[in-house]
């Protein structure tokens, strides 16, 4: 694929991702719902396979994560900037990890408990993942420190509450790969860069338009 | 064995690992009316009627209001308040170790909530059981 059509799609999927996470997300931690499953399990596992079925390319995933982390960093009501931004970043990270041996064609998905299962490991090894590394970030950059001991108590606990994100991922996967049909390649250039273009900065706009009136309520 | 069979055996586990894991914590759980300071247990009642009140504003701009941390420590006796650290546990095994710095900026709410005005989300204790002093 066209290297320019790769990029724009990277920063488009990103732009999505960092946007749920942060407007979405915020909203959904202020409700009794399992926010952190619901975003990996709908949000980061339901855009990362999607753009890999779309793109058949690897190491979008990571930039998709660097891009969703960076948009991270604009929210005002965060309490850890770069330990959320490194979470969504490692979860980009973890995902190429498992996915790397796949196949890019992904015929070995085409069997439904084969879909289900990856979306199910995936899912919930990102959770996991990702968790980990925000309870060792927050600590280590903050004025507390950070003690394995607190970590490892609290390990069960964060194994529980992948159950949620990896059932979501067992769904998410096998809706995703609906996608299979639609070939980006052959979507024009003159449609295929002003739409990119205008989600991701519509994204990004909002973002940090939302981050403005945050600041100036509080 | 091929991608075929191990990918379901994995997601398998997976499940597995969640069941047990929410089995395990739903088991281990602390269910208790008092909270254990320094060995010691204490009622919320007590513990409010012998601290100073405080609010504090969270990094996340949440306003709580309480009993100081820092004066509770104090009021349970502990000498050389700053040569120690504090574990903040949770019901629900969750805890958090602070440096008596941060119990000067950290309050205890009437339903058992530990929050600190210089320390992120993550730091919020909910349904604290004990307070442990370390070394």
């Amino acid at each position: 694929m066209n290297k320019m059509k790769l990029l724009a799609g990277t920063i488009l999927f990103g732009s999505l991702w960092g946007f749920s996470e942060t407007i979405i997300g915020t909203y959904l931690h202020n409700t009794s719902l399992p926010a952190g499953a619901i975003m990996t399990g709908v949000f980061a596992i339901g855009l990362m396979a999607a753009s890999r079925i779309l793109y058949k390319q690897r190491g979008m995933q990571l930039g998709m994560g660097i891009i969703a982390g960076t948009l991270r960093l604009f929210n005002p009501c965060e309490t850890c900037f770069i330990c959320s931004a490194i979470a969504i970043m490692a979860e980009g990270a973890i995902f190429e990890l498992i996915w790397y041996k796949m196949p890019l064609d992904l015929m070995e998905l085409k069997k439904t408990t084969m879909s289900v299962s990856m979306g199910i490991v995936t899912s919930y090894v990102c959770f996991v993942g990702g968790y980990i590394v925000t309870q060792i970030m927050t600590p280590l950059f903050s004025s507390a420190g950070f003690y394995i001991e607190n970590l490892l108590v609290f390990i069960p606990d964060i194994l529980a509450r992948g159950l949620i994100a990896a059932m979501i991922g067992g769904v998410i996967l096998p809706a995703a790969l609906l996608l299979k049909k639609v070939d980006i390649a052959s979507v024009k250039d003159r449609l295929y860069y002003p739409v990119t273009a205008t989600v991701s900065i519509a994204c990004w706009v909002i973002v940090i338009l939302n981050a403005i009136f945050i600041l100036k309520v509080l | 064995m091929g991608k075929e069979k191990l990918i379901p055996i994995f997601a398998m586990v997976v499940l597995l690992i969640g069941i047990f894991s929410s089995v395990y914590v739903y088991a281990t759980q602390v269910n208790t009316d008092t909270i254990k300071i320094a060995n010691e247990a204490y009622t919320i009642e007590q513990i409010f009627s012998i601290t100073k009140s405080r609010t504090v504003s969270t990094p996340d701009k949440v306003n709580f209001s309480g009993a100081a941390l820092d004066d509770l420590i104090i009021k349970t006796g502990i000498d050389c308040l700053s040569c120690h650290k504090y574990k903040i546990v949770g019901s629900d095994n969750y805890e958090k170790t602070v440096t008596w710095e941060n119990m000067q900026h950290g309050i205890l709410t009437k339903d058992g909530t530990v929050a600190f005005s210089d320390l992120a989300k993550a730091f919020r204790v909910k349904n604290v059981v004990k307070i442990e002093v370390v070394d």
